[in-house]
């Protein structure tokens, strides 16, 4: 069975765009922030039997979580899917992709926002101070 | 209505992270402001981190965001106040315009270093306090960050734009000046609904050809109050025999509203849910209904409720009888049988009551609809909206 989250858009859109038939194919509308719930979404895939995961969101090129939502691909039952979106773009999930490229960048996105957010402390009061001083 | 005798050039600032997500209810407020403005001669440009459909003479810039940092939504917007702000100054170089909308957004403090490096005068629309949203309503991070923010923003703003009382109270309180904070309930384009539109097409595409339709439009969240009304389908169907619940949209709350339906009506033969319509769309499900309800509900943490729902005015742009919770704005709008009915919050009972008191008196429906559309041409058309930011803008160039 095929199972898609459908963040926004046209359930429908998805279907025809991608050739996917209705009766293999369950679609349930989902709130993006709880893609930030591994256990919850894992368990979804888990218990519904599917082997086929998408998420689905209106332009790919817009997308956020993408690397996190391969990961719960990897960590649950599901054998294939990825992201798609309403223009019929499809960011498919690969081990040997998400091993070699996108895991390691976001290892370098992590290192990255935790130089952002240090910097952001010192540079955010220090701005306060600057404008309150000057407006 | 405008006063205004030169024709502004207003350029719209929106800073978060929205993704392709074109509809809902910033983009409505965007869009009615917009073309709020152009129907009072003015010109407008819009700048943005995602796609927006928009009319065709206004200008469209993009200043995306940081393209490896997706995964993290907090983080995103921390190096967007430097990026977007040098990318802005070489637009607003460009377009030249008199002042800058922005709609604020959590960590950004970009109006604030614009006013201070440019000078232009910054109106600054905020829907809530960010910082007690998150706190209250979803996962406070970087606290400080967020707070200062805010304050810097504040700070350096012109005037405050705020939906409701209850939000300013809680600026106020907060120590930002009450004189900068003007109350700017959100409005409706009465031309975009009207009670001209006709519903017949959606009647005919659900069958609801002699059915006494009551209708909720818009998202599922939370505050919206939804699955009150799914629970009173328990005693229209006994007891109004042509009722039918009309839910029109989709969102978190849904999956609930279709359990107590499957509870309640199974067959579907006095509800449904029609997922997601374009909102092109929306005035002909609005013009299908009979009565159009309003049940939103307080925050669970016992605030007062600060939302200004646009699909209020847009029901009652409609000539429809609009049925509304008292709280918050809704409560300050409406008065109880003269230009809608009002109702306690969460109570599925009083929900049916009110539908069956309007589907018995119709009269009182015509009347309370005729109210209301008078009142929405009076006070809350978006050029209404428009024209208390050129007074501001006014007030600004006039200091």
């Amino acid at each position: 069975m095929r199972l898609i989250l459908v963040l926004n858009g046209y359930e429908n859109n998805y279907l025809q765009v991608h050739g996917f038939s209705k009766e293999d194919t369950k679609i349930l509308k989902f709130d993006e922030k709880k893609l930030a719930a591994p256990s919850e979404i894992i368990k979804m895939i888990n218990n519904n039997s599917v082997s086929e995961f998408y998420v689905a969101s209106r332009e790919l090129g817009l997308q956020r979580f993408k690397t996190f939502i391969k990961l719960y691909i990897l960590l649950s039952k599901a054998k294939s899917g990825g992201i798609i979106d309403e223009y019929g773009n499809k960011d498919r999930y690969s081990l040997s992709k998400l091993i070699v490229n996108e895991l390691p960048m976001l290892f370098i996105e992590i290192l990255v926002s935790v130089l952002v957010v240090v910097y952001s402390y010192i540079k955010f009061p220090l701005m306060k101070w600057i404008l309150k001083k000057k407006i | 209505m405008d006063t205004q005798k030169e024709n502004l050039k207003i350029m719209f600032w929106r800073t978060d992270y929205y993704g392709a997500i074109t509809e809902g209810g910033v983009a409505s407020l965007h869009l009615g402001l917009i073309n709020g403005f152009r129907k009072m001669g003015h010109s407008c440009s819009y700048v943005s981190s995602g796609r927006m459909i928009l009319p065709n003479d206004v200008n469209y810039h993009f200043i995306p965001h940081n393209k490896l940092l997706r995964n993290f939504p907090e983080i995103i917007n921390l190096p967007y106040n430097n990026s977007s702000f040098k990318a802005l100054a070489k637009i607003i170089d460009k377009e030249k315009p008199d002042f800058i909308l922005q709609h604020n957004h959590d960590f950004n403090y970009g109006g604030a270093l614009l006013k201070k490096k440019i000078g232009l005068p910054l109106l600054l629309h905020c829907d809530g306090v960010e910082y007690w949203i998150k706190k209250n309503w979803g996962k406070l991070y970087f606290g400080k960050l967020l707070k200062w923010a805010e304050e810097m923003q504040w700070d350096a703003a012109d005037a405050i734009f705020v939906p409701s009382q209850n939000v300013k109270k809680q600026m106020v309180e907060l120590g930002v000046d009450s004189e900068k904070i003007v109350v700017n309930p959100n409005a409706v384009d009465p031309d975009n609904f009207s009670p001209e539109i006709d519903g017949t097409k959606i009647k005919a595409k659900y069958n609801l050809k002699n059915r006494f339709v009551c209708g909720f439009v818009g998202t599922f969240g939370r505050w919206h109050g939804v699955d009150y009304l799914a629970e009173s389908v328990k005693w229209l169907k006994n007891n109004i025999p042509n009722a039918f619940v009309l839910f029109v949209g989709d969102g978190e709350l849904r999956p609930k509203i279709e359990e107590i339906l499957d509870k309640y009506d199974p067959t579907r033969e006095y509800s449904l849910v029609t997922g997601l319509v374009p909102y092109k769309e929306v005035p002909e499900y609005m013009a299908a209904c009979d009565v159009l309800l309003t049940p939103c509900i307080g925050n669970d943490e016992g605030t007062d409720f600060f939302n200004s729902p646009i699909k209020l005015f847009e029901y009652m742009a409609m000539e429809k009888p609009v049925i509304a919770t008292n709280i918050g704005q809704q409560g300050e709008i409406f008065r109880d049988r003269d230009n809608g009915i009002l109702i306690d919050e969460r109570s599925p009972e009083q929900i049916y009551e009110s539908i069956k008191l309007l589907y018995e008196d119709s009269e009182l429906a015509k009347s309370i609809a005729k109210n209301a559309r008078i009142e929405v041409l009076q006070k809350y058309d978006w050029r209404v909206n428009c024209q208390r930011f050129l007074d501001a803008y006014n007030k600004t160039k006039n200091q």
